[in-house]
């Protein structure tokens, strides 16, 4: 017996006994959520007319979305310790905490909820106005990801977490939003602290105090979290959680290869689902991606091989800081004005266009430390931007959307160097693109194509097409 | 050969005919709730005035453009209006280089190449501080018939009341205030172009003001605050005939362009 | 002349007699406000400090728009707009900028000074925000590469005997705005707020040893006048990220209510003066432990607790009857506590708390007046 769900979930990938298995999970959680029959046929309107669902690997990335989706709604009842980071994420201590225990669940739930909620069922606004009411106003470029995950909490569809891993190592708002959630709910935080004091015209050099330094919170962190959730951190736990992740980040060099490929043989909302998933899961969901990246690049680059594309040959390729989280029409505005995207920061910074680190480092923490330096993200917006700088020849861009996060410090401090600075360095077209990546109600699709098609038709005609 | 660009913008509708490479008619109206009869209107309109039976049905071709360019539904291909602006802009003045554009609730700063293409520009964000909304608002508090007719008043001002606010709902509570002080009304509608002119120009401020400089929009109808441009720009500023129409001309002559490619 | 008489004449030829020192050989270090720059370092090579402090004035706030977005704190997009309009006299004349970097708001500033102004000597130093060993080690790292940049900038060496005297000269001045910060304990205050926001504004600009004797005039002169208020005028505590110098609307509108400021908490603005630097052993450790470890952090340190405890202490010993927030727009981390501090501050000292906002707007006055009056009005009962 079929169930009104049913249509949706193969659509994102579901084979069949996977539904039937998966069935009173899939009821339980989206009885928490609120999702009902009559939600059915818009979701997946929504997914086939945003998605690239001829691809079986992107349906699949659909289906480990959701499932991390019903395993974060679920987690409290099935009687796991539950951890929440923030994004971006320093991945290395979750992954960690998993191969440790399989009790624990470790999970970025915001994005979880932008990925499903939003892009799938577009019901993230309520959401967004129960972070508003509890702490977060509108009116204050308050982070709309900090918005969706207290939200969440409030109106009961997620759960409470056990500890909160604090990526305060970047973000100022994300520590003071846990101090938030333990006002409200009493849970304890672990602090990542780090100090991005680079000064510019270091990159690619940095204090290796600095990496010392960000390392160390990390094990403190990692400390503190056996205290809280009872458990011990298993001694071979990094090695094997490297070994688990590893593949994702082979893929990730492997699919950049892939688009340097002019037609590019995939979406910006394609890759924004990926890169946010590696940014976001450490459980099944990061588990079904990597199976789902595998069929994915597989997919791509059999239509590399067949010279197949989803845009023009020569169509004016850009270079963005990343997709839309929760509003896939966002995404869809670059490829909808003629624009291929064959790379974004994430994928360079986690990808192949970062630099190598050195390796000097021995414990986890600084490891992982020393990764999030030479990504970039760790250094600040000097190595942020010589990123964009180095891509330029690699992917063969004819210009960049350097889009800025409004209500995203970190990345505002961007805003208008780095236009400035890529426009001298690469003598390539900048559209500086001010945006909320995560949430759309104030930067809407309408509300930015004027710039991104005039942005277009300028790189058009400078190509002479 | 007759071809159509139809510009819908926040406030008015404009329609601007070619026929044969030449300006047979345009026409410029208000747009209310409906947007779609405000484009069909404006363009019937333009064509009486051209002389030629009003229906749309007799272009061979029409390009929409402004923020609600997706809606019009007997245009053959929509563009963006700053394209539009700076296509038309060069039709008319070939030697521009720099256009300011301020409409009803956009204001943007285009600079341009030799053959009209865009080498950069930018356009405002989320505020409607730099924009004709802001004279709008300001001149029904002045009481001010419209926001043309402040530009006159605002010339002869000899000491610009600095009005501070950043933002379009506090500078007309500060204007209010202002008021009720006592200040001399010419030396705060003064005050209020000079406002709009300084927000475009920190708006504007990385990109290359060259000559020759043209300004257009609704707004540059408007002899205030193209005063104030000039200070802030220190560089005069052009103004078309029919400052408002650039941007249908501009998607006239982009309908011509594809009419002759196919 | 009295005390801030004497401050203001100082003041106004300020300018002048660093230009004169800089002609002398002196150099200027100009430096990002925050209190996490050790004065003493730079005193002691022979420079002259200077902090960036003034903000407030819109135009200048609007300017900055050309060159970082406008959704961070006000008081920061100012120094940048200060910075790149090269037209202002604390900028032009300073030799060196330094930029502690706290949080990405600094940092905002700390990216447009490398890249807005590459001719301008400069020098940044991270503060962790969080307090254990390995966090003091940083900072005590980096106030140990600043001071090998100022040896290396000036020419001169920073000497144990020179480093203990610079020291003991800012614990004499510390120890003075600590007197006066006790006066105000009284039940009769006769020091206002506004007087003493005043002198820690002079303090950043003005020279070291006049400043001092300018405090202890000061102290004499309070103590033999007459109280300013009654006692049964609201006192408040008063705090928030940042009091600039040029942005006094607050306690402008707050004395012409007949509230007395009796304590101030910012981070920038009023200088920390409640820990001496002790000067035995290692005074390069000595200044860490002070500017850093006993320091109570701003509201961007991990978890923000220990400066709300400290609040709840200073509304207490103070005797305040209410707690005035007053937060710049989009400083996130003063928005969000500003959200639960007030039940905390009810349930633990029973008093009420305001939240004021700003974006340094002419317009915001009006609204702040009723807030203000209002609050007051809650207070007296």
């Amino acid at each position: 017996m079929g169930s009104y769900y049913d249509g949706l979930f193969s659509l994102c990938g579901f084979e069949h006994e996977e539904i039937e298995k998966e069935r009173p999970r899939i009821e339980a959680s989206f009885e928490k959520l609120g999702i009902g029959p009559g939600d059915m046929e818009a979701a997946c309107s929504r997914v086939s007319r945003y998605h690239d669902v001829s691809l079986e690997g992107v349906r699949k990335l659909l289906g480990a979305w959701l499932k991390e989706l019903i395993d974060l709604v679920l987690a409290r009842e099935d009687g796991r310790k539950i951890v929440y980071f923030g994004f971006p994420a320093i991945l290395g201590p979750g992954l960690m905490l998993c191969a440790s225990s399989e009790h624990v669940f470790v999970s970025a739930p915001d994005m979880v909820l932008d990925h499903t909620m939003g892009q799938i069922f577009n019901k993230l606004g309520p959401i967004l106005e129960a972070g508003e009411a509890n702490g977060l106003p509108p009116g204050h470029a308050l982070c709309s990801l900090w918005q969706a995950k207290i939200g969440g909490i409030a109106k009961g569809m997620i759960p409470v977490p056990d500890l909160a891993l604090a990526s305060s190592y970047y973000c100022d708002m994300g520590s003071k939003a846990d101090d938030l959630v333990t006002a409200l709910y009493g849970v304890p935080i672990a602090y990542i602290d780090g100090i991005m004091d680079s000064e510019w015209g270091e990159y690619p050099g940095y204090l290796p105090e600095r990496v010392h330094y960000l390392g160390a919170q990390i094990n403190k962190a990692m400390e503190k979290a056996e205290k809280v959730l009872g458990i011990k951190i298993a001694p071979d736990a990094w090695q094997r959680s490297r070994k688990n992740s590893q593949p994702f980040r082979d893929n990730l060099a492997r699919l950049t290869e892939v688009m340097k490929a002019d037609p590019v043989p995939v979406g910006l909302a394609e890759l924004e689902l990926l890169e946010a998933l590696s940014g976001s899961s450490t459980g099944r969901g990061i588990q079904e991606g990597i199976k789902a990246m595998n069929i994915l690049i597989h997919e791509l680059e059999g239509r590399v091989e067949a010279g197949l594309g989803i845009m023009e040959k020569g169509a004016p390729r850009i270079m963005v800081r990343l997709g839309h989280t929760s509003d896939p029409a966002v995404t869809r505005l670059y490829e909808d004005a003629g624009l291929a995207v064959p790379l974004t920061y994430i994928l360079a910074s986690r990808g192949g266009v970062a630099v190598k680190p050195r390796g000097n480092y021995g414990t986890p923490g600084e490891i992982i430390a020393e990764y999030e330096m030479t990504g970039g993200y760790y250094h600040g917006t000097e190595a942020q931007i010589r990123l964009y700088e180095k891509a330029a020849e690699l992917m063969k861009l004819d210009g960049f959307v350097a889009q800025y996060l409004y209500n995203c410090r970190p990345v505002a401090t961007i805003s208008h160097i780095q236009k400035k600075y890529l426009e001298e360095k690469t003598g390539l077209p900048v559209l500086s693109l001010e945006i909320d990546n995560f949430d759309s109600r104030a930067y809407s699709a309408d509300s930015l194509r004027t710039k991104v098609e005039t942005f277009a038709e300028m790189l058009r005609a400078k190509k002479g097409r | 050969m007759l071809v159509a660009g139809v510009d819908v913008g926040a406030a008015t509708a404009k329609t601007v005919i070619l026929g044969d490479g030449r300006i047979l008619g345009h026409a410029v109206n208000p747009v209310g709730y409906d947007i779609k009869s405000a484009a069909d209107e404006t363009s019937r309109e333009a064509l009486r005035k051209a002389g030629l039976s009003p229906s749309t049905k007799n272009f061979d071709y029409v390009v929409s453009t402004g923020y609600a360019r997706e809606s019009i539904e007997f245009a053959d291909k929509t563009v963006s209006e700053i394209i539009c602006h700076a296509r038309g802009v060069h039709y008319l003045i070939p030697s521009a280089r720099f256009i300011i554009d301020m409409g009803g609730q956009d204001s943007k700063a285009i600079e341009i190449g030799e053959e009209g293409n865009i080498v950069d520009f930018v356009m405002n964000d989320k505020c409607a501080a730099g924009t004709g909304r802001f004279l709008e608002v300001m001149a029904h508090i002045l009481h001010v018939a419209s926001m043309d007719a402040m530009g006159p008043l605002a010339l002869g001002s000899k000491e610009p009341c600095p009005i501070s606010s950043t933002c379009t709902v506090f500078a007309e509570t500060e204007v209010v205030v202002l008021r009720a002080r006592g200040k001399d009304r010419k030396d705060l509608i003064a005050g209020v172009h000079k406002a709009v002119a300084s927000r475009v120009a920190v708006m504007a401020a990385n990109l290359a003001c060259r000559p020759v400089a043209v300004f257009t929009g609704g707004v540059a109808k408007n002899a205030g605050v193209k005063k104030y441009l000039e200070e802030e720009f220190k560089t005069e500023f052009l103004v078309p005939e029919e400052p408002q129409i650039t941007g249908a001309l501009g998607a006239a002559l982009i309908a011509q362009a594809q009419l002759l490619r196919k | 002349m009295n005390a801030l008489a004497r401050l203001d004449s100082h003041l106004k030829s300020r300018l002048e007699d660093l230009s004169k020192a800089k002609e002398h050989g002196h150099k200027i270090i100009g430096y990002a406000a925050g209190g996490f720059l050790p004065e003493e370092l730079v005193l002691a090579c022979g420079a002259i400090p200077l902090c960036f402090i003034q903000a407030g004035d819109n135009a200048v706030l609007r300017n900055s728009a050309a060159y970082v977005c406008r959704w961070f704190d006000p008081f920061w997009r100012s120094q940048v707009g200060y910075l790149t309009s090269g037209k202002d006299p604390y900028y032009n004349i300073v030799d060196l900028i330094v930029v502690p970097i706290t949080d990405n708001h600094v940092r905002a500033f700390s990216n447009a000074v490398g890249f807005y102004t590459p001719e301008m000597r400069s020098f940044v130093f991270g503060v962790p925000h969080v307090k254990d060993k390995v966090a003091l080690e940083y900072y005590r790292k980096g106030i140990g590469r600043l001071r090998k940049e100022l040896e290396d900038f000036t020419g001169a060496e920073i000497t144990g005997s020179r480093l203990k005297q610079s020291i003991e000269l800012c614990n004499r001045e510390r120890e003075l705005f600590r007197n006066i910060s006790l006066m105000r304990k009284r039940r009769n205050v006769n020091v206002s707020g506004r007087d003493f926001v005043a002198l820690h504004h002079g303090s950043f600009l003005a020279d070291k040893e006049i400043m001092i004797d300018i405090l202890e005039q000061f102290i004499k002169e309070a103590d033999d006048d007459d109280p300013l208020f009654s006692g049964n005028a609201p006192r408040i505590l008063f705090t928030g990220s940042t009091l600039a110098r040029g942005d006094s609307k607050v306690m402008d509108i707050l004395s012409d209510n007949g509230g007395i400021i009796v304590m101030e908490e910012f981070a920038e603005g009023i200088r920390p003066y409640r820990n001496m630097v002790q000067v035995e052993g290692d005074l390069i450790a000595r200044l860490a432990e002070a500017y850093f470890m006993d320091r109570i952090c701003p509201g961007w340190f991990r978890p923000g607790t220990e400066r709300l405890d400290f609040l709840i202490e200073l509304a207490e010993e103070y005797r305040a009857s209410g707690v005035i927030w007053y937060q710049l727009l989009y400083r996130e981390s003063y928005k969000v506590e500003s959200y639960f501090f007030p039940g905390i501050l009810r349930k633990r000292a029973g008093i009420p708390m305001l939240v004021l906002e700003s974006e340094y707007d002419a317009m915001e006055t009006g609204p702040m007046k009723t807030r203000i009056e209002t609050f007051m009005e809650t207070i007296r009962g």
